[in-house]
């Protein structure tokens, strides 16, 4: 896989309020070509809103979105087609068929592929013929996400894909979106609660809270820098590193949970400190969990 | 190997802290050495073991970039990966060599007997798995 730096989406201290809530709040992020990434965030943090205003869904206030370097309202009608979108929202259409519904949507992009999506219907066992409003909540989220996949995106935006699907279907899922990525070097976002799942598929986090992307990291990298570091006696001096995320006394000892991939090492904490340290890799979870819990000082 | 046996041999943690390319290079190296990764043979191509894995891609490229610098894997053009000949002998670094002399300096200077040594040793080898897993 080529290691392009095409910027495919530019996001530039972008504002976005409901009533006197600033949700989006001067926002910026840059998504590269090839890249996946996944997007978290507390319930009520945004994503919706960020994946739609990307979408040309929602009016920003302030600032400018790119797509492929063209403002969105520029954007041809082929490139259009080059994007793959799904909503959390219900599929509606429940009056037509499965095949009805792949047959509809696929017409309006050239780069549906037919033979494809019906690969999909099949290994995903559902039924051409069923009527969506007899589809389970998972099955027509399968359902849009292989309308989705068979129009051969070159960008994919999700917004929560697996929610409703089964752990067999997940990691089924998983399996198309890696083999497309791979085949089309399509760019991915996507919004998820489901940690691992972004963990085995994602090359970036980038987690959004109070309104700005606060996190971005590429995910081994961030894997390589999280940890939980015990001491044993309370040193005033480890509250000062600049990859601290909390920090805790324990007893006559003390507790920091660091990352940050761009931060100093543990290693060379251990020489400024001039003490070895126990540490104990974090995993992406509690990483989450530490950041995104506000009640910890 | 086809890319779903292949998948068998692994078992990557999501949820251990460790990185999963860490993981898969630990687990390669350990399935060639209980053999069931033999010489000479042909490991899937990235693509396929990402999507039976569903992995991210870049993730396996990157193990097999660090096998093929460590000497265990070998890369053949229009072939793929397959598993080196040689394999390299596992080198003993200096850090290993001076913390095992220190802790059996110190053991000694407790009066622990060598029996006590080698059963701490032991426990401690039995705690501390692999891949960071506690047993």
């Amino acid at each position: 896989m080529s290691q392009s730096t095409l910027s495919v989406i530019e996001i530039n201290n972008i504002k976005k309020s409901y009533k006197d809530k600033n949700v989006l709040d001067d926002l910026s992020i840059h998504i590269n070509a090839g890249q996946i990434i996944g997007l978290v965030g507390r319930n009520g943090a945004g994503k919706t809103t960020l994946i739609e205003s990307i979408m040309g869904l929602r009016d920003i206030e302030t600032g400018d979105i790119k797509v492929w370097q063209e403002f969105l309202g520029d954007l041809s009608q082929e490139q259009k087609e080059q994007i793959g979108f799904v909503q959390q929202d219900p599929i509606g259409f429940e009056w037509m068929r499965v095949w009805q519904y792949i047959e509809y949507f696929g017409g309006f992009f050239r780069g549906w592929d037919k033979a494809y999506s019906e690969r999909l219907l099949e290994k995903w066992q559902l039924d051409k013929k069923s009527r969506i409003a007899d589809l389970s909540g998972g099955q027509q989220q399968m359902l849009q996400v292989i309308q989705v996949l068979s129009i051969k995106p070159k960008l994919l935006i999700l917004d929560e894909p697996v929610a409703h699907l089964d752990p067999n279907m997940r990691r089924q899922f998983l399996a198309e979106l890696v083999e497309l990525t791979c085949e089309l070097e399509t760019t991915v976002l996507f919004s998820t609660h489901i940690i691992s799942d972004l963990e085995r598929v994602a090359s970036h986090i980038a987690l959004l809270s109070h309104g700005k992307i606060e996190h971005f990291y590429e995910l081994e990298k961030l894997k390589e820098s999280a940890a939980s570091l015990l001491f044993e006696n309370e040193i005033p001096e480890t509250r000062q590193f600049d990859n601290l995320i909390n920090w805790q006394s324990i007893n006559n000892g003390c507790k920091a949970i660091v990352a940050k991939p761009n931060g100093i090492s543990i290693s060379q904490m251990e020489k400024q400190l001039d003490i070895s340290i126990q540490s104990q890799p974090l995993s992406l979870e509690d990483w989450y969990l530490e950041v995104t819990n506000e009640t910890n000082s | 190997m086809t890319s779903s046996s292949m998948t068998s041999l692994f078992s990557l943690n999501t949820s251990s802290g460790i990185p999963i390319y860490r993981q898969l290079i630990d687990q390669i190296k350990q399935a060639i050495r209980m053999n069931l990764l033999k010489t000479n043979e042909q490991l899937p191509s990235v693509r396929n073991l990402a999507s039976a894995l569903q992995i991210n891609p870049m993730t396996i490229s990157k193990a097999f970039a660090q096998l093929e610098i460590e000497g265990i894997l070998i890369r053949k053009r229009g072939v793929g990966m397959l598993v080196a000949e040689n394999q390299p002998q596992q080198k003993i670094s200096e850090d290993i060599e001076k913390a095992l002399s220190e802790f059996v300096q110190l053991s000694r200077q407790q009066d622990l007997d060598d029996e006590t040594i080698m059963m701490l040793l032991q426990q401690s080898l039995s705690v501390n798995l692999p891949n960071g897993k506690p047993q």
